[in-house]
């Protein structure tokens, strides 16, 4: 029989599937009779309706804009909140911030081969309750000038992005189209594909306007994920070799071939999504150089992946350097729970310690064998093999792991503190077990050391005694 | 103490959003009920904010608001094409959809009795005074809706 406590539990449960579309305006008064003109009409301004695909009553649907066409700019959100300018450009984003009251400071990010002028960040968070006057910053991408790049290789992302925040056309599709949901193949028409990417989110729903709405911020505070939704993404050229949310199969035919692979850095969420997109016409060449339709996209959702540690004010504390640092270690953590293959974003061997201790180098070939990072020594009141590997596949799961910037106290150590510098890196970042209710013997961590363009130099692992 | 309406709604939009789905509103339409109970409830904010606990005259206006729409609207079938449905790979995911079905496949009024009285939060006799019934039979349909959970297979409850 359920208890009212497992009741509520359950119930709890039910409700992390549904997701709630961004706020509305707050109601004013309005005549009793005209009760359903207000929210309808409302529904009619809010087109965020396409793109979150829940608020809009059946009556409107068919006023919708039609997907093949560029749809209305984006909401607002209510004052008081964040509204989400990513994607714009920066003077739009400026803009925007400024009419709902915010000072702007915008911090500029050079990278090669990317659009330039592009929102990518935005801090506070999109949907973050901020009083008017204070100061939003955004990261607006700029494009590194010393590379030679063939075109502007996030264009086609940016359009895919464009078209999903309704700012843009729809991309063309091929007549044939295969879709790939974390597994499950459909091979369906040109016309269906358009449809299933903008068709409202379902529960844990796909579809190319919810997975970009979900990383523009504007699935609203999500109470169930204890944060907001990332707005991050990266855009990688993948062959499928790439690392991947979950470890579903990649699909027949598509092994070898170039996709942009659209990653959601999965930083407060629980839940990895990447999406790639394959077009015509690139078969062992790059994706970027290409103007073919659409043949074909991979969805991936799942990998349990898990928040930061939260202050009680529910922001987070010792936080990674920055997003792609917490990339870093999410990547990781799925390489520990056994859902993907070791990320490939090494230069090639990795420099394994224990408890501060340097072990041995690990080649890059042999990464992904599980007994290469197996390292036996005398340490920590515990018996050996040690492994950033056996953490998590013998141990209870991930009650209690979260990314932090700094390892926790309390763990033991053979030696002295690792100087980033010491191991080729800048800086790095910590998965770690600890916190309230366990005792340091339950506790460990995995430090892992990036360089500047965030790849794997050295792994140090470290073990609380009993 | 009264309550300032707009932090009301910031603090419990999502939750009477979600109310609103698990009492079985179509999901593109919990929206709208949504507006539509805040927008009766800021009418009368003075009088509401004032009692002991806001929660109950807003459910009450939710439950209402769903009944009257359902009544005139939600009579046609979402129109449906033969695309691919989503797969969770997710396990948690999984779980926690098998228990939205299961509250999903219940009956209307045990459904609303669960749903009040453990994600909503609202106490016995709240709950009878939001479905405007004697607080007795909520008791007894709360305990018959939770033998009903439990027969459902499908559900992995928590240890």
């Amino acid at each position: 029989m359920v208890t009212e406590a497992e009741a509520r539990d359950l119930l709890q449960r039910a409700a992390t599937t549904i997701d709630v579309p961004p706020a509305r305006d707050l109601p004013t008064a309005a005549p009793e009779r005209a009760r359903w003109i207000v929210p309808l009409a409302a529904a009619v301004a809010v087109v965020v309706a396409i793109a979150v695909g829940v608020s809009v009553s059946r009556e409107d649907r068919a006023k919708e804009p039609s997907p093949t066409g560029p749809s209305p700019a984006l909401p607002t959100v209510n004052p008081g909140f964040v509204p989400s300018p990513f994607g714009m450009r920066a003077d739009e984003a400026t803009r925007m911030l400024e009419r709902a009251g915010y000072q702007v400071n915008v911090i500029d990010e050079v990278a090669a081969c990317r659009e330039s002028g592009r929102v990518i960040d935005i801090d506070p968070n999109p949907t973050a309750p901020l009083s008017a006057g204070s100061t939003v910053t955004i990261t607006v991408t700029r494009e590194a000038p010393t590379v030679d790049c063939v075109g502007s290789v996030d264009t086609f992302a940016w359009q895919l992005i464009d078209f999903a925040m309704g700012r843009g056309a729809a991309p063309s599709f091929a007549d044939r189209v295969l879709i790939d949901i974390n597994g499950t193949t459909h091979m369906l028409t040109g016309e269906k594909a358009l449809e299933l990417v903008t068709r409202p989110a379902q529960a844990g729903g796909t579809g190319l306007v919810h997975f970009v709405t979900r990383i523009a911020g504007l699935g609203g505070i999500d109470p169930d994920a204890n944060g907001y939704p990332i707005h991050q993404f990266e855009v990688k050229e993948n062959d499928g070799r790439f690392l991947r949310c979950g470890n579903d199969p990649w699909p027949e035919g598509l092994q070898g071939r170039s996709a942009l692979s659209v990653v959601a850095a999965p930083a407060y969420v629980s839940g990895c999504q990447t999406m790639d997109v394959f077009r015509t016409g690139v078969d062992g060449s790059s994706v970027f150089g290409t103007q073919g339709p659409i043949d074909a996209l991979v969805y991936r959702t799942g990998g349990r992946l898990v928040p930061f540690e939260e202050s009680a004010g529910g922001s987070a504390v010792n936080p990674p350097e920055n997003p792609q640092a917490a990339t870093v270690a999410m990547r990781f953590l799925g390489f520990m729970q056994g859902v993907h293959k070791f990320p490939d974003t090494t230069h090639g061997s990795i420099r394994l310690y224990l408890g501060n201790k340097f072990q041995r180098t690990i080649a890059g070939d042999q990464t992904d064998d599980p007994a290469a990072w197996d390292m036996c020594a005398t340490y920590a009141e515990s018996t050996c093999p040690y492994s950033p590997l056996r953490l998590l596949r013998e141990g209870k799961g991930l009650d209690g792991v979260g990314v932090v910037g700094t390892v926790p106290g309390c763990l033991d150590t053979l030696a002295e503190p690792i100087s980033p510098g010491d191991v080729g890196a800048r800086n790095s970042v910590v998965v770690r077990r600890s916190g309230p209710g366990l005792t340091c013997g339950e506790s460990w961590a995995v430090q892992l050391f990036y360089d500047d363009d965030y790849r794997l130099t050295a792994v140090n692992v470290l073990h609380g005694s009993p | 103490m009264t309550v300032d309406f707009a932090e009301y709604v910031a603090a419990r939009r999502a939750t009477l959003f979600r109310t609103a789905v698990l009492l079985g509103c179509p999901q593109q339409d919990a929206d709208d009920l949504v507006q539509v109970t805040l927008t009766r409830c800021y009418r009368h904010w003075a009088k509401v904010s004032r009692a002991n606990n806001p929660d109950a005259y807003v459910y009450r206006v939710l439950v209402n608001a769903y009944r009257d729409a359902r009544a005139r609207h939600w009579h046609s079938e979402l129109p449906t094409e033969e695309l691919p449905e989503v797969v969770i790979a997710d396990d948690d995911l999984a779980a926690a959809l098998a228990v939205r079905s299961a509250v999903e496949a219940l009956s209307e009024e045990h459904r609303a009795v669960l749903v009040l009285r453990f994600y909503a939060d609202l106490s016995e006799r709240e709950t009878a005074r939001v479905l405007g019934l004697p607080a007795g039979t909520v008791k007894s349909r709360t305990a018959r809706a939770l033998a009903a959970l439990s027969a459902d297979q499908n559900i992995v409850r928590s240890n």
